[in-house]
């Protein structure tokens, strides 16, 4: 089964390939999921949203055409987008944090003037301390900025959600 | 418009716009100098007090708070406002946490008593910075059961907060803006209020539903800041409410001992 596989995956596209782990793991019945995912290496999520669009497509709720009428594949904006998530992950963890939710954990610091730009950590304690809009940014205005600045308003901007 | 129905300005000074009660046209075409920065419009464009210190005239017809235009919210109708509008850190702004606009449905024996509004005052404060820093919609404080915009957080984030450090949130924010303020030399003394809301030194309506009112805005902020343990004179913050809320950083740098 490991050489029926490592034949058929390449041959595959993603959600062709989701839909043949999940009916390979459905035909070995018990246990087939953890077998499919060690041999091919895919995520049992991977595997696990395969059976849910086999049984989908089977009871006739999702089209049975492979790619959506644009041709597309993946959903827009699915998938990675270079060195986003991957280097958001590894700078986190190889400094010791673990993520957390509604964040990126990062600031990005424009400087007009220069054309220069600089992408800073949002450490954890601060984010949970003043979480956002007016109370972060004006942590951040008040860090940043020199007391008695003229003009402040047309100088500085800081955009944040809330 | 009532500067110029007073009869302090005369249709040249306007531009020719007659900016009679009542001429919607009027407004319109006022506006749109404004926006453009055009003739009157560009000493109008910069609020209402400058055109007073410009022109040197009209002050007792400006309804400002530290030269920032009010909104439509009367602080005779509802008294807590009086002393948002007064200090909060952005001041004039009916969208900043204190007693609120609903203080006002409260029956006139409750809303009329200057005795003792700090601890509700500052609770509005706290309810109305989270609300703000995270971006929730105003109505959610009609809508939401209390303590629901900290559980929305929560779930968010995967955080958990107790409700000293939920509450504390709200002060540090409120804290955050103050500092801001007194780092650029702005205390107490510096925030105004005209005495046409507070309806102090007689300037109070002698018709409708106010008549009377006389709001003792001192009182409140005294209340308000005795609450949070500030300096009644210069609206500082000791040290150790800087230290409580993890902010030692910005004690330092505002030179707080």
């Amino acid at each position: 089964m490991e050489e029926h596989i490592k034949t058929m995956i390449p041959l595959l596209n993603e959600k062709q390939r989701r839909l043949f782990l999940a009916s390979l793991a459905n035909t070995l019945g018990r246990g087939g999921l953890k077998l499919v995912c060690e041999i091919s290496g895919f995520s049992p999520h991977t595997v696990i949203r395969g059976k849910q669009e086999l049984a989908d497509t089977l009871s006739g709720l999702e089209p049975v055409d492979l790619a959506s009428p644009d041709g597309r594949i993946r959903k827009v904006g699915g998938g990675r987008t270079p060195g986003s998530r991957d280097s958001i992950k590894t700078e986190y963890y190889s400094e010791g944090r673990s993520m957390y939710g509604g964040y990126n954990g990062k600031l990005l610091f424009i400087n007009l003037t220069n054309q220069t730009y600089e992408v800073r950590v949002l450490p954890e304690n601060v984010a949970r301390e003043y979480i956002g809009g007016p109370s972060l940014g004006t942590r951040i205005l008040f860090d940043e900025m020199p007391a008695n600045t003229p003009l402040m308003f047309v100088l500085w901007a800081v955009l944040l959600h809330g | 418009m009532e500067s110029y129905c007073e009869g302090l300005f005369t249709l040249d000074e306007l531009d020719g716009i007659d900016l009679k009660w009542g001429n919607a046209d009027a407004i319109a075409a006022m506006v749109e100098k404004i926006c453009r920065n055009e003739g009157i419009g560009a000493i109008l464009a910069k609020g209402s007090r400058y055109a007073a210190h410009y022109f040197n005239r009209g002050f007792d017809f400006l309804v400002t708070a530290s030269g920032i235009e009010l909104p439509q919210h009367d602080a005779k109708f509802s008294p807590g406002l009086a002393r948002t509008y007064q200090y909060d850190p952005t001041p004039g702004r009916h969208v900043k946490g204190g007693l609120s606009i609903q203080y006002g449905n409260e029956p006139p024996e409750v809303r009329y008593d200057y005795s003792n509004t700090g601890k509700r005052d500052v609770d509005g404060v706290v309810g109305q910075e989270i609300e703000n820093l995270s971006g929730f919609c105003f109505m959610s404080g009609f809508t939401l059961v209390p303590d629901s915009k900290i559980r929305y957080i929560e779930a968010v984030t995967g955080w958990k907060y107790t409700v000293e450090e939920a509450y504390n949130i709200g002060l540090r924010s409120y804290t955050m803006r103050h500092a801001f303020n007194l780092r650029e030399g702005f205390f107490r003394d510096h925030w105004d209020l005209p005495d046409r809301i507070t309806g102090q030194n007689g300037k109070m309506q002698t018709k409708g539903p106010h008549a009377g009112v006389v709001v003792d805005s001192v009182r409140l902020a005294n209340n308000f800041f005795s609450e949070l343990g500030w300096n009644l004179d210069t609206a500082v913050p000791p040290r150790e409410w800087f230290e409580k809320l993890n902010m030692a950083d910005v004690a330092d740098k505002l030179g707080v001992i």
